[in-house]
């Protein structure tokens, strides 16, 4: 097993496929109730620089089901960084007072430069716009679960491909494990080249291009939505694509009868909240994935996991 | 002029047609700023048609600054002139990936905001695309 999760491309398919089979028996584990004590004595630390509710409670929530305590900072006010640390100190001071750590930054490339100077495992939690393996992951893990494989199944993902950074890990993973894909968002947010170019020379993917979800929707087994990233956007620009594309009731209409619908939430108005009553929604059922496939990578990085 | 009159110094060679300026806006940073030199524009050329060149009296060009150079004129040529003879000629190899030298064009690049050194794996060599090992932005060195 790999030190750190910095990039999905970090695990091979095989890692991943046995990462999920762990994450099974942590599901098996919350459901029965059975407490666990594979990281008791064990420290994570969770160090989010950006704000975040899903992933780090997530962890959080991850890391205490396996026994272990958790520390870190949500904010970065009363902390050193706000005093101008570097990450990279910041990183050597607390890879002392843990065991791994999860780490969310703004900036790209954060998490690489985290595993650098870290002296235990390290996860990255998000990076800016770059990656968000653990998010991959859990996307990963729900469509295996739900469709049984992703070899032979067309995945739509839509919205804000430009700054989605679970977009970009997770078409290379699709790609990777032979999945078909359509992309569709508004001109401007596209799919970065350097992505379409992974997917192309590594992989030999030929993902279908538009700007309109409604030209692929009728075809598709999952429908991938994300939302505008504002954080990383003027005023301006988010004013002109916040109401760009939104996958309604209406357009659901249009979808096969045992699609799925995803979103890495938080949902802004990309999905109408009629479509929550639509029982191929399946975001919350996501969201909720992410623990048992966090308790897995925790306990497998740690090299407790059984 | 020709070679043999630069009787100590570094000839570049194989610039493409404009890029003599954009080089030697890179060696600014080299030279101690008492070199005597010259940039040729549009020098007859029959690999490139026209070329630029630059000359540099007294001034010995390194290894590391003429691979830099390479990224943005792979096809560059450097003679080291010693006593009017040529003592050491230069085709720098592009390598497959490179330390340093170029910052990141990625704006939000952890590199470029807290300063930690910059590394590429080299995605092309012609044209010369680098892809940044830490935020995997791909870019040509202008």
């Amino acid at each position: 097993m790999i030190k750190d999760l910095v990039n999905i491309k970090d695990l091979s398919n095989d890692e991943i496929m046995k990462l999920f089979v762990i994450a099974d028996e942590m599901n098996s584990a919350i459901e029965n109730k059975k407490a666990l004590d594979l990281c008791k004595g064990k420290v994570l630390a969770t160090l989010f620089y950006e704000a975040s509710t899903r992933t780090r409670l997530s962890f959080e929530s991850a890391m205490f089901r396996l026994g272990g305590s958790v520390l870190g900072f949500s904010s970065l006010e009363g902390t050193s960084v706000s005093k101008g640390e570097s990450l990279a100190d910041t990183i050597r001071t607390v890879a002392n007072y843990s065991d791994i750590i999860a780490i969310r930054h703004p900036n790209e490339g954060s998490a690489r430069v985290a595993s650098q100077f870290s002296s235990v495992p390290v996860i990255n939690g998000g990076d800016g716009g770059h990656q968000h393996p653990t998010q991959t992951l859990l996307d990963l893990y729900t469509i295996i679960k739900e469709k049984g494989n992703l070899s032979s199944l067309n995945i739509l993902i839509s919205g804000d491909l430009k700054f989605g950074r679970t977009t970009h890990s997770l078409a290379i993973s699709l790609a990777r494990f032979g999945a078909k894909m359509c992309f569709a968002s508004p001109p401007g947010l596209e799919m970065p080249d350097y992505i379409l170019r992974t997917l192309s020379d590594e992989f030999g993917a030929q993902p279908k291009i538009g700007n309109n979800l409604r030209d692929f929707i009728h075809d598709v087994d999952v429908i991938y939505v994300t939302r505008v990233q504002r954080e990383r956007l003027g005023e301006m620009e988010y004013l002109k694509y916040r109401d760009a594309y939104v996958l309604s009731e209406d357009i659901m209409k249009q979808a096969k009868k045992d699609a799925i619908v995803l979103h890495p939430l938080p949902r802004v108005n990309e999905i109408s909240r009629e479509v929550d009553q639509d029982p191929r929604a399946l975001y919350f059922k996501q969201a909720y994935n992410g623990v048992p496939v966090r308790m897995a990578l925790i306990a497998s990085l740690l090299g407790v996991a059984k | 002029m020709k070679t043999q009159m630069l009787i100590n110094g570094t000839v570049i060679d194989h610039l493409p047609e404009g890029m003599g300026f954009r080089c030697l806006d890179i060696l600014k940073r080299k030279l101690h700023g008492n070199e005597t030199l010259i940039v040729f524009m549009n020098v007859p050329s029959n690999q490139l048609k026209k070329k630029d060149m630059i000359k540099i009296q007294d001034y010995y060009l390194d290894d590391a600054t003429a691979t830099y150079l390479s990224l943005l004129a792979p096809h560059i040529t450097i003679n080291i002139i010693k006593d009017s003879q040529v003592v050491k000629k230069i085709n720098p190899e592009i390598p497959m990936e490179i330390k340093g030298t170029v910052a990141c064009v990625n704006s939000r690049c952890i590199t470029n905001t807290e300063g930690y050194c910059p590394e590429y794996d080299i995605y092309s060599k012609e044209p010369v695309i680098l892809k940044c090992k830490y935020c995997e932005f791909e870019f040509s060195p202008k």
